[in-house]
């Protein structure tokens, strides 16, 4: 539980891909918004598969950007 | 009925009903859809729901229970059919009229079919789930499929198609696939990649006629050459959906609206495909022609419906999967009087890099998804600049 997920407001085009396989962190209405903390992998997971690679994934205690 | 009218169950109908709601509005709304369903996402139509008709069930933005929670009203099966915006009401094809305070006009697109078409069984275009569950059905393996037309509609189903194991031929009539907006070097690569694939791509041709009874058997191009076929698919692109509008003060053509998606006409609103909305950083009114922007353009006419300052304009890309190859793609390259590749295009990684006069006006990503922040970084720190 060390990373942390955040979306670029002006990048999401609220497809929906990332609450469709996380619900517990993510909830899209007409943008995306971090709604918990997730397990790292699955955080890593939505943010690879968001189409318009609005999310971003950093390492809480280095603020190392992991993904993208 | 009064408060938000919005005509037409796509994406920017529904983007403007979710932004009312998420921005506090609590009056009524409306959605007239002309189709039988929930309004649902058609991107998958030329991509996974070719393959796999489960994917059917997964293609409502919204589960029923949404609409309920957030009395969105829908009205499926209601098509426009007249808009009177002296007397700010609708009427639908169910029979209905709906008045409004502020309308979203928000009908769409409808493909192009060419008349030598008309009446044949076996020839389908792709824009209704119900035309991407009829080319589905036809993709058996072995199956011969002509499509005419390699925009991206006509490449995606291209792609899927080959991967269903049908043997597709491909026409287009430029001289490469997408040749007008990305130019010939860039679509060479386009059109090498259905080559490798085992697509038979024929440039700079023309169907100029057909043969057979109730379904087509062949075509003929404009060379002579006459090609078997088992299904057409026609990808000749699309007109707005705005016949609905002639006795209105709109007239039936692509409705103009400023950047916010304000008509002329004071309440009314447009967004989507059927909309052109101006774009201050081209000084001139663009058609919104895919997914992103016209998710924004609703979302943006929700906010200025509301008196709400919709922010900046974003930089909207578009993306695609050809042959398992993720392609995206931002700005405007028919802007460009120059491009830079960089990558390497026979590995299907690369990026070009569209400019005038050295700034740059838009990107091409292939394979490398993950450059789309940095792309679209580079867009918005040029564009000022760049479209001043």
């Amino acid at each position: 539980m060390s990373y942390v997920a955040r979306i670029d407001e002006n990048a999401c085009a609220a497809h929906g891909d990332c609450e469709a396989i996380a619900p517990e962190i993510f909830r899209v209405d007409d943008v995306a918004v971090v709604i918990a903390n997730g397990p790292d992998e699955l955080m890593l997971e939505a943010a690879r598969i968001c189409p318009a690679v609005a999310i971003r994934v950093t390492d809480a205690q280095t603020g190392e950007q992991i993904f993208p | 009925m009064s408060g938000v009218v919005i005509v037409g169950g796509g994406l920017a109908g529904q983007r403007c009903a979710e932004t009312l709601r998420r921005c506090g509005y609590e009056g009524s709304i409306l959605i007239a859809c002309g189709e039988p369903h929930l309004p649902y996402d058609r991107t998958p139509l030329s991509k996974e729901l070719l393959l796999d008709a489960a994917v059917e069930e997964e293609l409502s933005f919204r589960s029923p229970r949404w609409y309920e929670e957030k009395a969105v009203e829908l009205r499926l099966g209601a098509a426009a059919c007249h808009l009177n915006d002296d007397a700010a009401s609708v009427h639908l094809s169910d029979g209905s009229s709906v008045s409004y305070e502020q309308l979203l006009i928000a009908t769409g697109s409808r493909p192009r079919r060419p008349p030598m078409f008309e009446g044949y069984e076996n020839v389908s275009t792709l824009r209704t789930r119900e035309d991407a569950c009829t080319l589905r059905r036809a993709l058996v393996p072995g199956v011969r499929l002509l499509v005419i037309g390699a925009g991206f509609i006509g490449q995606e189903a291209a792609s899927s198609a080959t991967n269903a194991g049908a043997r597709v031929t491909l026409v287009e009539a430029a001289s490469t696939p997408l040749e007008r907006v990305l130019g010939n070097e860039v679509g060479g690569w386009f059109a090498g990649l259905h080559r490798s694939n085992g697509v038979e791509l024929l440039l700079e041709q023309r169907v100029v006629g057909v043969r057979g009874e109730r379904r087509v058997d062949s075509v003929t191009l404009a060379d002579g050459r006459t090609i078997d076929c088992d299904h057409v698919l026609i990808g000749a692109g699309v007109d707005p959906e705005v016949a609905w509008l002639s006795s209105s003060s709109l007239g039936a053509s692509r409705v103009q609206t400023d950047v916010d998606g304000r008509t002329d006409i004071p309440g009314i609103y447009a967004a989507g495909d059927v909309a052109a909305a101006f774009d201050p950083r081209m000084d001139r009114h663009v058609a919104g022609d895919h997914w992103e922007s016209a998710g924004r353009q609703g979302s943006r006419a929700a906010k200025a419906m509301l008196g709400m300052d919709p922010g900046p304009l974003g930089v909207s890309s578009f993306w695609s999967d050809l042959y398992g190859t993720r392609v995206q793609y931002l700005g405007n390259a028919s802007l460009s009087d120059e491009l830079t590749i960089d990558g390497d295009p026979r590995a299907r990684e690369f990026t070009v890099t569209f400019t005038l006069e050295e700034r740059p006006v838009a990107v091409l990503l292939v394979g490398r998804p993950n450059l789309l922040p940095q792309a679209r970084q580079l867009l918005s720190a040029a564009k000022e600049v760049a479209y001043a």
